[in-house]
């Protein structure tokens, strides 16, 4: 490895320099790169990878890292106008690891660091929320049980259901299961939970650090043949709270410079009002378009397209942000390269060719064989006239099918089985529905996302599906259905679009995979690469 | 096949037993031993690829649910669905993540395999404390642990494949249960 860098050990992500993942971990480097964009980060510090072998090295951390990381606290308090412990204004901060390469099996995240018995309080009665307070304290009191003092999952829920929460109120509930993970981490967790802010933050470190051990994180190295020695680095960053009520909105979001599923040009995503940073796709109900986003907010939504541009330049890929807003302020939390459908992979490395980005032969390594088949499967050659169009939703599973409406699965089976085309149609689906879905060429639901069931089984099986178009209501016993205004009949042909998320009466042509120039141009780029 | 075998047979118990799986697991419900009964009945239609209940069926075991709602503490069962659902949407994210990932992507696969079995590990607890009221929710969490073995052993389709007991199957097929059983529709909840 590297010798010793004369670099400092502890440093925050204005000051850092050269974003070099080796010594400041994979997150702490494109945090350091976004603060260098001139992006809205978060303030925070890394602890460098150089601290991270040397805790292991040591068995803990110097006391002039120590003192390095009380000069970086004491930086955020002074940048924020916010302290460590006090009920009034808190300053709270997230705990991660972060190290050169991914590496399941170490301690991930830590949030909400700082909170304590005296400042729930004080954050309660400052947001007049108190789910919001005890849920945030509830969150650091459970990740601290699992992850810092290595209780594992199970008993910490088996903790959580014998708190007396029936027929409490959430804020209550949630205060009531703080009580339960404090007396869990007093008694099977080895001692208090640290009262003292700083002596959390230390503790969390440690534990960063310390799981670059853990059997899981050992397991994987041996695994995947990476370096022992490379160790981590642990990122402590000032929290900002997409749940935070006020006069101002706020909400935590995932946005994709391009669409992730099509490859359509112009930033696409998903916000969750009133939701914290890790929520982003796990928090509870349906998230809306980022494109509901511009509408409300327009100055955020063309904030959030700035960022959007200027990452998707440096990283010269298809990127994917999380962000939260926090009473109307804009926050970038993280970026990476994202993940892609066959089609998109194709359409995005060409577009990037011709937008100047990247070279053809770059396109021709970066889209794999398997993309450029997935890339072939029938789909639409463009959207459905407007006034065919029935209705619109989330583009849900890619492709295009055309067949008859059928409104309940045992009808879509017996249909199928006359040897018809269906599609069915389900206000929302459950395992019933599945025998349907397998019997139909497509699928569209009332409500739902990309994430709900219906969607996950109709990319499962191949098949484009729509999800949450709005009401559906099944009506005359499972032959016809209300979908808006609009009655439907079963047996209607219908055709529908999962790229688009178009579900209209009559079908646009459908391309031929010859006819896709942007197969085309990527397969004979490809064939110049192998020559 | 279990679920016949969890208490005594009474004619009414297993006549429900097996009209619930159907309702709760579709199509990859086992084809039930009384099924040529249950049939002749006019309860269910057993087709090639599973058994579904016909209207009659709907209505049977409708009446046999609310027999048996009667009998338990549903308060008590609703304060157990909440903790399901503080997972519900997290897992179902993994499951959406992983269906993004291509073939070689092995690191990823792992990571979101091991992200569900701590999801697993945790809501393992909610569901057997759910069976001291509810003794068919035991079943779950092997089942579930099956599929994700199967995952770790590399066979992919068992994380969110329809065609086979899968992770995500298996976890609908759980979520559907609790909400039949409780009488909560996926549109007023609002988790679909």
């Amino acid at each position: 490895m590297s010798a010793p860098s004369t670099l400092p050990d502890v440093v925050s992500f204005g000051a850092a320099g050269d974003p070099d993942p080796a010594r400041l971990g994979g997150k702490g480097a494109s945090l350091v790169k976004m603060v260098g964009l001139g992006l809205p980060v978060p303030p925070g510090f890394i602890l460098s990878t150089d601290v991270g072998r040397g805790y292991l090295r040591d068995g803990g951390l110097r006391e002039a890292v120590l003192a390095d990381t009380e000069r970086e606290l004491r930086g955020l308090e002074h940048a924020l106008d916010r302290r460590l412990g006090d009920p009034d204004a808190p300053l709270l901060v997230s705990v991660r690891s972060g190290a050169p390469v991914s590496m399941p099996g170490m301690m991930d995240t830590i949030l909400n660091v700082g909170l304590n018995d005296a400042v729930v309080e004080g954050l309660a009665r400052d947001t007049g929320d108190d789910e919001f307070a005890w849920g945030s304290y509830e969150r650091l009191l459970d990740s601290f049980a699992t992850t810092v003092r290595g209780i594992s999952a199970g008993v910490v829920e088996e903790a959580l259901l014998d708190a007396p929460t029936t027929g409490l109120p959430p804020g209550d509930a949630a205060r009531e299961r703080t009580k339960a993970l404090l007396a869990l981490i007093r008694e099977e967790g080895g001692g208090e939970f640290p009262q003292e802010p700083r002596a959390q933050v230390e503790e969390c470190v440690n534990a960063v650090f310390g799981s670059w051990n853990s059997p899981r994180a050992k397991a994987y190295r041996k695994f995947r043949g990476v370096d022992d020695s490379i160790g981590t680095a642990c990122v402590v960053q000032s929290m900002v709270f997409g749940n935070r009520h006020g006069a101002a909105p706020s909400g935590s979001g995932v946005a994709f410079s391009r669409d992730p599923s099509t490859g359509a040009p112009g930033s696409y995503g998903e916000i969750l009002y009133d939701a914290q940073g890790e929520d982003v796709v796990s928090g509870v109900r349906d998230a809306e378009p980022l494109d509901a986003l511009s509408a409300r907010l327009p100055e955020l939504g063309r904030q959030l397209e700035e960022v959007m541009v200027s990452l998707e330049r440096e990283a010269r890929d298809l990127i994917e942000v999380e962000f939260t807003i926090e009473l109307g302020k804009l926050w970038v939390l993280q970026t990476r390269v994202a993940q892609r459908g066959g089609r998109a992979a194709v359409r995005i490395a060409v577009d990037m060719v011709d937008e100047g980005l990247i070279a053809e032969a770059d396109a021709a390594e970066r889209v794999t064989d398997e993309q450029l088949e997935a890339a072939r499967a029938p789909r639409f050659a463009s959207a459905a006239d407007e006034a065919d169009v029935l209705a619109r939703g989330l583009a849900s599973s890619p492709g295009g099918a055309v067949g008859e409406a059928a409104f309940d699965a045992a009808r879509a089976q017996a249909m199928a089985d006359d040897g018809r085309k269906v599609v069915l149609v389900r206000p929302t689906t459950s395992p019933t529905d599945v025998q349907g879905f397998i019997a139909s060429v497509a699928v569209v639901t009332g409500r739902g996302g990309r994430t709900s069931h219906a969607a996950v089984v109709a990319r499962g099986m191949g098949r484009p599906a729509v999800c949450g178009i709005g009401d559906v209501t099944v009506i005359d016993g499972g032959r016809a259905a209300r979908i808006g205004d609009v009655e439907m009949r079963e047996g209607t042909q219908i055709a529908v679009d999962g790229d688009r998320g178009i579900v209209a009466r009559t079908a646009p042509p459908l391309a031929d995979a010859q006819d896709d120039t942007y197969v085309t141009r990527l397969n004979q780029w490809k064939a110049t690469a192998q020559t | 096949m279990e679920r016949g075998q969890l208490r005594d047979v009474t004619q009414g118990v297993s006549e429900f037993d097996a009209l619930h799986a159907i309702r709760v697991g579709g199509m990859h419900a086992e084809t039930p031993a009384n099924a040529d009964e249950l049939a002749g009945q006019g309860l269910i239609f057993v087709s090639p690829v599973g058994c579904m209940l016909t209207e009659d069926g709907q209505t049977r075991h409708a009446e046999l649910l609310e027999a048996q709602r009667a009998d338990v503490d549903l308060d008590a069962v609703r304060a157990l669905y909440e903790r399901f659902l503080a997972v519900n949407q997290a897992t179902k994210s993994k499951c959406a993540e992983w269906q993004n990932l291509s073939d070689d992507e092995v690191d990823g696969r792992f990571v979101i395999a091991t992200d569900l079995q701590e999801i697993l590990e945790r809501v393992s607890a909610t569901m057997t404390r759910t069976a001291t009221h509810l003794p068919r929710f035991a079943t779950y969490p092997p089942r579930l642990q099956g599929a994700l073995d199967r995952v770790m052993e590399g066979q992919w389709e068992y994380l969110t494949s329809p065609k086979v007991e899968s992770f995500h199957n298996v976890w609908m097929e759980c979520h559907e249960d609790y909400l039949v059983t409780l009488g909560i529709s996926r549109e007023e909840e609002g988790s679909y």
